[in-house]
């Protein structure tokens, strides 16, 4: 019988590393797909990913049931991608110029010209378009995460769609043709 | 609605973020306008491809975790005995700093506080084997302290008797002395006189 998370998350907290591995195990892949939209490149995303279970392994014993060990893993996650980004060396190019470079040679499809363009909305757009999009979350749950107002939000959700969508169509063979 | 609002709710349009009367406003407007038909065909074009291009899959090392983790138990559990040692080393540098122990010959005090200015606590023994006969021990050392002076006195007299028996005895020696070399002297007289009526020559002395 499959046993429920809060039942695993009982036996995490008591010290059961059985339980720490099922629980990597159950949100490993849903939060590398959430990092890889907060991630300046693919390449950060396993690194990303490592680094947000190692804390959530430190910070377990703070956890409290309430039902919400999502909302907490993904601010987590989400802490770690802010890091990351604040440790961004100044001299790594930016995506776009890997963009551009992969598609002179013509290495680039739509899901790379896709991943370079979010890499290239600033920070607080990804995270929305992350938050928004890939989680499924309202914006009034975005807003209580984030501490930020929800038409602000809206906002940069809508900015992110704008920038996106005008991404795309650059990339578009069809359109190019 | 005019297009250009219409345009600027389209993206949450697309994702239902509007409100009632909006969405019926959009729909509305949509039914009658190509170009912003095709600008929200454009967006959900763009949420279609946004789920479509799933982002790379990673897998978690856990051995790197745990060896992390073990790792900074390590670090921390060898800070800690930085700490106690340094705070040992501290607490043990204060208490020689402030600590004054007396060793006496039946008792060991230790005193703490400052010492060129008034004490903070008073003095604390630790240990006192026999408190109660110090009195009596007093008593015994003067009672042997003035038997060895007495001691020495007697023998400082007896010295001094010694010591003039000896001078009576030099000085009798010494008056002796001269009686014998007296009796020498008129002996070689009377041997050197005998010794000229004998032979008529003066005998050559022979006697050292």
């Amino acid at each position: 019988m499959a046993e429920s998370e809060a039942e695993m998350l009982a036996r995490w907290r008591r010290g059961d590393e059985d339980a720490f591995a099922h629980i990597v195990r159950r949100w490993q892949q849903p939060l590398a797909r959430f990092l890889a939209r907060l991630a300046e490149s693919p390449d950060q995303v396993a690194d990303l990913l490592q680094e947000t279970f190692l804390r959530l392994h430190r910070a377990g014993a703070r956890y409290h049931e309430n039902g919400h060990f999502s909302a907490w893993l993904h601010q987590i996650a989400l802490n770690v991608a802010r890091d990351a980004a604040r440790r961004r060396r100044p001299s790594a190019p930016l995506p776009s110029e890997v963009a551009a470079e992969s598609a002179a040679v013509g290495e680039i499809d739509m899901a790379d010209c896709l991943q370079h363009a979010v890499a290239e909305l600033p920070q607080e757009l990804r995270e929305v378009l992350a938050l928004r999009h890939d989680r499924g979350m309202s914006f009034e749950e975005i807003s209580r995460m984030l501490g930020v107002p929800a038409s602000t939000l809206k906002s940069r959700f809508t900015a992110a769609l704008k920038r996106l969508r005008l991404k795309l169509e650059e990339f578009d063979p069809e359109r190019e043709s | 609605m005019k297009c250009q609002e219409i345009v600027e709710l389209l993206p949450l349009h697309v994702y239902g973020d509007v409100t009632g009367d909006e969405q019926a406003q959009i729909v509305a407007h949509l039914e009658q306008c190509a170009a912003c038909r095709t600008e929200a065909e454009a967006y959900s074009t763009a949420r279609r491809q946004l789920t479509q291009a799933s982002p790379s899959t990673a897998a978690v090392d856990l051995a790197a975790i745990y060896r992390d983790e073990n790792r900074r138990h390590l670090r921390r559990a060898r800070w800690w005995q930085r700490l106690t040692w340094a705070a040992v080393a501290v607490a043990a540098a204060v208490l020689l700093s402030r600590c004054e122990i007396d060793v006496r010959e039946q008792s060991l005090s230790v005193r703490w506080g400052g010492f060129n200015t008034e004490r903070v606590h008073d003095s604390v023994v630790i240990v006192q084997p026999r408190p109660a006969s110090e009195p009596a021990a007093a008593d015994q050392v003067r009672i042997l302290q003035e038997l060895v002076h007495a001691l020495a006195a007697m023998i400082a007299t007896q010295d001094r008797d010694r010591q003039g028996e000896l001078n009576t005895f030099r000085g009798e020696l010494a008056r002796l002395q001269k009686k014998i070399e007296a009796i020498y002297a008129e002996t070689r007289h009377d041997v050197s006189a005998l010794y000229a009526a004998q032979f008529g020559a003066t005998r050559k002395e022979s006697i050292p």
